[in-house]
């Protein structure tokens, strides 16, 4: 089976005023066909960052200084932009948090989707508003075909991130990267969402990217993991084994920190402190000062222990429980 | 305060333009001590030197490095006096238009009702027409002097600062912090000198350098038309006016080198206030 | 000056239990927005043309009780008019009718708030705090103007609240960009409680933290609670947040409670069929590779508060709905376990 999506040793920095922001520091994955990958991270973990590289819409101060990413045997890192704008939009798609940003406020709904069915493709008034309309049927969206009509503000906050969802899908895209897509709307939309997009993804063979900092709509979601801390990857695996015996302390402490795992009332097993400072990170291990295992190995850089499809970067890795 | 001096430090535009204000403040602020001639001592004057063009050594011994006047002034000492009565204009309007335009602005939007309504209803009036036609008709109305020209010159500039006041003081009062300083609770009072206006002040001392530039170039323009300050007491404005019969006769200096002097502070001033307001504005900043 | 005749309850004319040492009482607390007309709709309408006015009803008749060192979570999804509530409740917003009694005191007088025996913890730390001012004179700005402490006794005071809420006192003399979001969480909460209010009204207070910062947060607030005895009514849109801090939760769906009662129970058995659409709608931690998760979305969407369906306003997207749904506004009315409901069908 050979990968869709080949990420290899990414680094992708911000040269900013004040020094060097090491955002994206050594990433490496694959992503089959089909397959839904959740990226997994804090604020300032470089999960945004990375899908932003993958799409190639990182803006300076930021660039990707190093690294490779291979979409279907293509190098991606280095490839000028339009031939990067051709690949966006038809084979590879994205789907931002906050969909009021997609989309134009003046074009009514119909307008700006036959715009993208265009921008990639001949296609005939008609036949793009046809496609339009069955996309938009596909995302949940009744009585799509009138609805092409209205303007973005007469469409509620998860409608819009359905219409975001639906142009993204337009091209049928062979990978989508959604970047926190659901975390602006209400539980009750949250779970419409998640719903049609796993069905998308089994009835498409979409490659989907899941970014986002809840572990729970990512297990629900997703069928690997990816578990970022200061830039980097510290764990990775199937997404019901890596959650259900985490082998790195913040993966750990991560899920202690989630009130549904503990029981009400009593206090959350927390992690310590506060993530670092991408600008002054220290040698070896970015958890290790909040981290309860952390000794004098930790000042050197973790090894990438690797069992049975499973990565943990750590000198002191927890049990794999029964 | 040192951050803020070492990203002003990366444009050097605004810097050569801040070495300029300091500069020009500089020799008004000590020009008598160092100006070959006080332009005000009639009796220090003598015809014999009048329109004389630059580099003539006149009667009383020294070189005039930019020539003279009608009535044989040395330019270069008229200038620097010149710039003090400017720069005293310019400020003291300022800052009285700023304390007034600032405590306005903020009041109507903390107040709001019909305090609100009246007073930036007139502001808007105000903002629609020329600010130097208010400033001509007062001038004329209330005669020549110091304190009436800034009188004028405030009448004609509170209103940028109220609108801008207001605005910011809007923007800020919808924020949470003034929201919990109310629900704390504090008294009104309170939450305006020390919650809204602190937080209100960077878009008015950006708005107020650049209306120390214009409140200089409108003093100019009245003392120009010959509606400012009494001729005992000439502005760059009057220096100009004085020159501008002999434009066409080939004796243009008199004219010119005080119009050089006005653009060169007025275009620093604006280039220091354009780059304040850059890096107030947090969407430049990283 | 509370209210004899009224047992504290909540819900339109129901009655709970007894509460005598309830801190917080509100009755029939309903917020309308009336859209701000423009000077020239003004005149029109002084003329005697018809200017549209489309009042948004927020909150509506809303009664509910608080007891001395409970708290009370307040769940809804947005616009649901849960903050508003709060925002009466904090004495920051005055009800369009109904009354909040504070230990028996109204905490509004006309347009000001005239107690301190209530504080609020805002969501955003990043904007509740003034960044023009050192967090230590943010702290002691309230005691100080209320002569809760001296002066001279401030920094003392500051230092003090700094180590009960997990910072080092010398952080007094620095300003709020310095700090991370959860370290000015700790401060907001610090401002609050340095009050010494009776209780303490959050908006949401871990809504914008990171996991693991709102996991310490959450620590501090039950440690806090636990040490002071603190009364809370805690607002959140996250049923897990709720959950885990609250004795008592109340639900709101388009400017009403729809249900409330014990925590445990609404969790474990909820009554009203938006609960528990809710509950089934929030992800759950999948941990079994076959344990494949199945989403129960609630159909439709939340409807414009602008508009609210007749009768309950839940009928479009209930799958329980009948005739008498569309018709008649169920009232909030106790069940024999002491859970209020306002459905036809629970």
């Amino acid at each position: 089976m050979s990968a869709l999506l080949e990420v290899r040793d990414l680094h992708t920095h911000f040269f900013t005023r004040a020094g060097v922001v090491r955002a994206v520091e050594g990433v490496s994955f694959s992503l089959a066909r089909g397959e839904i990958l959740g990226l997994v991270g804090e604020s300032g973990s470089g999960k945004s960052v990375t899908g932003f590289s993958l799409i190639g819409l990182v803006d300076p101060p930021g660039r990707i200084v190093s690294g490779s990413i291979r979409f279907d045997g293509q190098e991606l890192v280095g490839l000028p932009q339009a031939a990067m704008r051709r690949l966006r939009g038809a084979r590879i798609a994205m789907v931002f948090q906050d969909p009021a940003a997609t989309l134009n406020p003046v074009l009514t709904i119909g307008q700006q989707m036959a715009l993208a069915v265009r921008a990639h493709g001949r296609a005939s008034e008609a036949a793009a508003r046809d496609l339009a309309a069955r996309t938009l049927t596909r995302v949940g969206i009744p009585d799509a075909a009138a609805r092409l009509d209205a303007y973005p503000h007469e469409f509620s906050g998860g409608m819009r991130q359905r219409v975001a969802i639906a142009t993204a899908l337009l091209h049928g895209p062979e990978l989508i990267v959604a970047d926190e897509p659901t975390t602006a709307l209400d539980v009750s939309i949250q779970a419409q969402i998640l719903a049609e997009m796993k069905k998308l993804a089994k009835e498409s063979g979409t490659a989907l990217v899941w970014i986002s900092h809840d572990l729970a709509t990512v297990s629900s979601l997703a069928d690997r993991v990816l578990v970022m801390y200061a830039g980097r990857i510290v764990e990775s695996g199937g997404v019901s084994e890596t959650l259900r015996a985490p082998r790195h302390p913040y993966t750990r402490g991560l899920l202690d920190s989630l009130p549904a795992t503990a029981r009400p009332g009593e206090k959350l097993n927390q992690i310590p402190g506060s993530t670092p400072s991408l600008l002054a990170l220290p040698p070896g291990c970015p958890f290790a000062p909040r981290c309860p295992r952390a000794d004098a190995a930790c000042a050197t850089d973790p090894p990438d222990v690797v069992t049975g499809g499973r990565l943990v970067r750590c000198h002191h890795p927890l049990a794999v429980a029964a | 305060m040192t951050n803020f001096w070492r990203i002003y430090r990366e444009n050097w535009v605004a810097v050569v333009a801040l070495a300029v204000v300091v500069l020009v403040v500089l020799a008004a602020v000590t020009a008598p001590l160092f100006a070959p001639q006080d332009p005000y001592d009639l009796a220090g004057l003598d015809l014999m030197d009048a329109r004389r063009p630059p580099g003539y050594e006149g009667s009383g011994g020294f070189v005039h490095w930019l020539g003279t006047d009608a009535q044989g002034r040395d330019l270069l000492s008229a200038i620097l006096y010149g710039l003090r009565i400017s720069l005293q204009m310019g400020l003291a309007a300022g800052a009285v238009a700023m304390t007034l335009g600032a405590a306005l602005g903020i009041l109507s939007a903390h107040l709001g009702g019909w305090v609100e309504a009246v007073v930036m209803r007139v502001v808007d009036l105000q903002l629609s027409f020329p600010a130097i036609l208010l400033a001509l008709v007062l001038v004329a109305m209330l005669g020549q002097g110091k304190t009436q020209l800034i009188i004028a010159l405030v009448a004609a500039q509170y209103a940028y600062f109220a609108r801008t006041a207001y605005g910011a003081a809007t923007a800020e009062r919808q924020k949470d912090y003034v929201e919990a300083a109310s629900a704390t609770p504090l008294p009104g009072w309170r939450v305006v000198l020390r919650h809204i206006l602190p937080n209100c002040l960077p878009p008015l001392i950006v708005v107020g350098t650049v209306q120390v530039a214009n409140a200089i170039a409108l003093e100019a323009t009245l003392s120009f038309l010959g509606l400012g300050l009494p001729p005992t007491e000439p502005s760059l404005g009057m220096l100009i006016a004085n020159g501008f019969p002999y434009m066409m006769s080939g004796r243009s200096w008199i004219s010119v080198y005080p119009g050089i002097a006005l653009i060169v502070l007025i275009v620093a001033i604006n280039i220091v206030g354009d780059q304040i307001r850059d890096q107030f504005n947090p969407r430049l900043t990283r | 000056m509370s209210a004899p005749d009224r047992q504290g309850g909540e819900g339109s004319g129901a009655v709970d239990r007894p509460i005598p040492d309830r801190i917080l009482v509100a009755e029939g607390v309903t917020k309308r927005f009336d859209p701000r007309l423009s000077l020239g709709d003004r005149i029109a309408g002084a003329l005697g043309a018809a200017v549209e006015r489309r009042a948004v009803q927020a909150v509506s008749d809303v009664s509910l009780a608080v007891r001395q060192g409970e708290t009370l979570g307040l769940v809804g999804e947005s616009g649901c008019g849960k903050s508003t509530l709060g925002k009466m409740l904090a004495g920051i917003m005055a009800p369009s009718a109904g009354r909040v009694l504070v230990d028996g005191v109204a905490p509004m007088q006309g347009r000001h708030k005239a107690t301190t025996r209530i504080q609020t913890v805002f969501q955003d730390p990043f904007a509740s705090l003034n960044p023009r001012m050192r967090i230590g004179a943010t702290i002691a700005e309230g005691p100080v103007a209320h002569g809760l402490v001296a002066r001279a006794q401030a920094p003392a005071m500051v230092a003090d609240w700094l180590a009960r809420v997990g910072l080092d006192p010398a952080f007094a003399s620095r300003f709020p960009h310095q700090f991370s979001g959860g370290q000015r969480q700790r401060v907001a909460i610090a401002r609050a409680l340095a009050m010494q209010p009776v209780m303490l009204v959050c908006d949401e207070p871990v809504a914008s933290l990171d996991v693991s910062i709102q996991a310490q947060i959450l620590n501090l607030f039950l440690d806090l609670r636990r040490d002071l005895g603190l009364t809370c009514v805690f607002i959140s849109h996250d049923l897990s947040v709720v959950r885990h801090v609250s004795d008592r939760v109340a639900i709101m769906y388009l400017g009403r409670i729809v249900e409330s009662g014990a925590a445990a129970r609404i969790y474990t058995a909820p009554r009203h069929p938006y609960t528990q659409g809710l509950l089934d709608s929030v992800p759950k931690l999948r941990l079994e590779a076959d344990d494949l998760a199945t989403f129960k979305p609630i159909a439709g969407e939340l409807p414009s508060p602008l508009s609210p369906p007749p009768g309950c306003a839940f009928h479009p997207r209930c799958p329980k709905a009948t005739e008498i749904c569309r018709a008649e506004r169920p009232l909030l009315t106790p069940r024999e376990d002491g859970a209020l409901v306002a459905c036809h069908h629970a």
